[in-house]
C-alpha cells in the first residue's frame, strides 16, 4: 500500500475501498459543542470529515479550530482552506498549525466572493489561488520547504485535495481544468453535488480517457433533497447546479410528508449507480443542516461499515 | 434634466424650478399651455430664493 | 486612462462652505474624457457653488480654471501667481492631480472634487470599465491580452472559479468572467492548450503591496 501521509482517507483509497467523506459547518459563535455534536453523529459512517471555511463568506468559527476540536475527539478532519482571507504567510502558518495537531487532510479552495457574506465591505486577499495553494502544500510536504525556500522543521504530512464542478462553465475546458488540478498535485477531488447522472458519467468518461482518474481520486458529491422546495430552489437559484427536470418532478410528485424519504432514496440510488462508474473512488455526502441523515444514506448505499485500515 | 434637478436639490433649490418640454414651432397653443403650466408651478413655489438673496444683498449695501 | 466620477455636490459644499474665495481647478486629460473634471464640469460645479452661496445669503468668490494636466510641474506652475487669491482649491483632477497640486501649494487647502476609480476604457460614452490594476509585472502575453488581476474579482491566476456561470462572474450577471474571456481568446488564437499551463505564484512586490512605487529612467534624466 503506497501512502505518503498518515491520512486515514488516503489509506482507505490506497486500499482500493470506496471512500466516504462528509462535511460539518462550524457555528457562528465559539461553542465547540455544535461541531462536536455534528461530528459525533456521523463519525462511524465516514472516513474523514470536511470542516468548511467561512463558507459563502459568512464569518464563522474557523475551520482550523474546528478541525482541532474533532481531532481531539479521535476523528479524522479535512481542513478546508480558502485563499480569499489569508496571504501566503498566513496560509503556510495555518497549515503548520494544523500539522502541529496532526491534521492529515486539506482541501484547497478559492472561496466565494466576500460580497455574498456578512462582510461585503472587506478586502479579499487571493495572494495565491487554489491551484497555487495545492502546489504550496505539496512543496511543504514533499520537499519540506517554505515558499520562500527555507527548510521546515517537522513538515506537514497532508493529503491534498480540491473541489471540482463537472457542470461548471466554461464547457470547453472541463477536462483541462481537472488536469490542471491534478498537475498541481491534487490527490483527491470532491465534486459539487450531482443530480444529472448522465451528464456526469460523460464527464467521467472524458476524465478517464485522459487517464486523470489514475492521477487523482474522484469522490462524487451527493446531497439529499429535504423537500421539493429545496430541489426547485437549487435548480433555479444556485449557480453551477445541474438538476434535470425529471428529478425535480419526482420530488414534487411525492406527497409532502414523504419528500424527505424520497430525497434520501434519490441520493442512495445515485450512489448505487455511480459506484459502478469507472474512476469514481468514493462519495462526499453533503447534508447541510441535515447531518443526522448521513448514517442512513451511507448504510442504505451499502457503504457501512467503513473499512478498517 | 434629472441630473440638473439633482444638482439644484443638492444646493438647496427646488428641482421643480427647471423643466423640459418638447414641441415643434407649429404647436403654438401647446406652447402657451406649457408656459401657463410652468407659470403656475413657479407661482406655487414662490420667488426664486436666489433673487431674494440678491435683493437682501443690495439692501445691505444700501444700508451701509 | 484614469477613470473618475464626480463627487456629490453636498460633499464638496461641506469642504468649502466656510471658504470665501474658491478656485475650481479642472484637468484637460483623463477626467475630461470621462466627463468628470474637465472644463465643462468645472463650469457646472462653479455655477452650482455660486448659486448655493447666494441661496445662503452669502457672497463667496468662485473662479474657474482648467489646466492641461495637474500631474506635471509645468502646468501647475501656471497658477502660481494667482494661488494666494484663494482660500481653497477644489481640484477636479484625479487623486494624482489633487495630491500634486497640494504638494506644490502647501499653504492652500486642496479638496478633491471627484472620486478616482480605476484605470480603464471608454466602452461607449457614459460607460467606463476597469482594465488594469497596475500590478507592475504585466502578464498579458500569457493570458491572451486579458488581465485576470483587474478583470477577475478574485484575481485568479489559474481560473475560472466554480462560480463562473454562462460566461459571467458570480458577483454580478452583467460582469463577464475574465477567465471565460481568456479561454475564448485562447481558442480564437488557436492556443487553447496553453490553458493547462500552471501560472506561477505572483510576485506582488511590484504591486501596491510592495509599498509606494517609482519608475526611474536614468537615460532620460538630466
Amino acid at each position: 500500500m503506497n501512502v505518503k501521509t498518515p491520512s486515514r482517507l488516503e489509506k482507505v483509497l490506497a486500499g482500493g475501498h470506496m471512500a466516504v467523506t462528509s462535511e460539518c459547518g462550524p457555528p457562528r459563535g465559539s461553542d465547540a459543542e455544535v461541531i462536536k455534536k455534528k461530528a459525533e453523529m456521523i463519525k462511524d459512517y465516514v472516513d474523514a470529515i470536511n470542516i468548511t471555511d467561512n463558507q459563502t463568506s459568512v464569518t464563522r468559527l474557523c475551520s482550523l479550530a474546528s478541525c482541532i476540536q474533532i481531532k481531539l475527539m479521535g476523528l479524522e478532519p479535512i481542513l478546508q482552506m480558502v485563499t480569499r482571507d489569508r496571504n501566503r504567510i498566513a496560509l503556510q502558518s495555518d497549515i503548520l498549525g494544523a500539522a502541529s495537531f496532526d491534521i492529515f487532510n486539506i482541501l484547497c479552495l478559492s472561496g466565494d466572493h466576500q460580497s455574498f457574506g456578512d462582510c461585503a465591505q472587506g478586502q479579499n486577499v487571493h495572494d495565491l489561488d487554489s491551484i497555487q495553494l495545492i502546489q504550496t502544500v505539496r512543496l511543504m510536504r514533499d520537499e519540506g520547504k517554505f515558499l520562500g525556500g527555507d527548510e521546515i522543521k517537522r513538515p506537514p504530512q497532508m493529503f491534498v485535495g480540491c473541489a471540482a464542478n463537472p457542470f461548471a462553465d466554461p464547457f470547453e475546458i472541463r477536462a483541462a481544468r481537472l488536469a490542471k488540478k491534478a498537475a498541481a498535485g491534487a490527490e483527491f477531488i470532491q465534486t459539487q453535488c450531482i443530480f444529472n447522472l448522465d451528464k456526469f458519467e460523460r464527464w467521467m468518461k472524458e476524465i478517464c480517457d485522459r487517464g486523470l482518474h489514475e492521477k487523482t481520486a474522484i469522490l462524487a458529491g451527493i446531497t439529499p433533497f429535504k423537500s421539493a422546495g429545496m430541489a426547485k430552489f437549487m435548480q433555479k437559484r444556485v449557480p453551477g447546479m445541474d438538476i434535470p427536470d425529471d428529478v425535480v418532478k419526482r420530488m414534487s410528485n411525492t406527497p409532502k410528508e414523504k419528500q424527505p424519504e424520497e430525497g434520501i432514496k434519490i441520493a442512495v440510488e445515485s450512489i448505487q449507480r455511480l459506484k459502478e462508474v469507472e474512476g469514481i473512488r468514493g462519495f462526499h455526502v453533503m447534508a447541510i443542516e441535515w447531518e443526522e441523515k448521513v448514517p442512513e444514506i451511507v448504510e442504505q448505499s451499502g457503504l457501512y461499515p467503513r473499512p478498517q485500515v | 434634466m434629472e441630473h440638473v434637478q439633482s444638482i439644484l436639490q443638492s444646493i438647496g433649490l427646488e428641482p421643480e424650478r427647471v423643466g423640459m418640454y418638447n414641441l415643434s414651432s407649429g404647436e403654438g397653443p401647446k406652447f402657451a399651455q406649457y408656459a401657463r403650466e410652468m407659470d403656475s408651478i413657479i407661482r406655487g413655489l414662490g420667488p426664486n430664493p436666489l433673487k431674494k438673496a440678491q435683493v437682501k444683498k443690495v439692501q445691505r449695501e444700501e444700508a451701509t | 486612462m484614469i477613470v473618475a466620477d464626480k463627487k456629490p455636490i453636498d460633499e464638496i459644499i461641506e469642504y468649502v462652505k466656510d471658504k470665501d474665495r474658491i478656485l475650481v481647478l479642472g484637468c484637460n486629460e483623463c477626467v475630461t474624457v470621462c466627463e468628470a473634471g474637465g472644463k465643462k464640469e468645472v463650469g457646472i460645479l462653479a455655477s452650482a457653488l455660486r448659486m448655493y452661496f447666494m441661496n445662503q445669503g452669502q457672497e463667496h468668490r468662485v473662479d474657474e480654471r482648467t489646466l492641461e494636466r495637474q500631474c506635471d510641474h509645468e502646468y501647475l506652475e501656471e497658477i502660481r501667481d494667482i494661488v494666494d487669491q484663494y482660500d481653497a482649491i477644489v481640484s477636479l483632477a484625479c487623486g494624482v492631480g489633487v495630491q500634486f497640486t497640494a504638494e506644490k501649494y502647501q499653504s492652500t487647502p486642496i479638496y478633491p472634487g471627484v472620486n478616482t476609480c480605476f484605470l480603464g476604457v471608454t466602452e461607449e460614452r457614459g460607460l467606463w470599465t476597469e482594465r488594469c490594476q497596475a500590478c507592475g509585472t504585466c502578464i498579458l502575453a500569457e493570458t491572451a491580452g486579458i488581465c485576470p488581476i483587474s478583470r477577475c474579482a478574485k484575481r485568479l491566476m489559474n481560473g475560472p472559479c466554480g462560480g463562473s456561470t454562462q460566461g459571467k462572474c458570480e458577483l454580478n450577471p452583467e460582469l463577464p468572467c475574465a477567465w471565460q474571456l481568456i479561454i475564448d481568446r485562447l481558442q480564437a488564437l488557436n492556443r487553447l492548450d496553453d490553458y493547462e499551463k500552471l501560472m506561477p505564484i505572483k510576485d506582488w512586490s511590484t504591486d501596491r503591496a510592495g509599498g509606494p512605487r517609482k519608475v526611474v529612467r536614468e537615460d532620460v534624466q538630466s
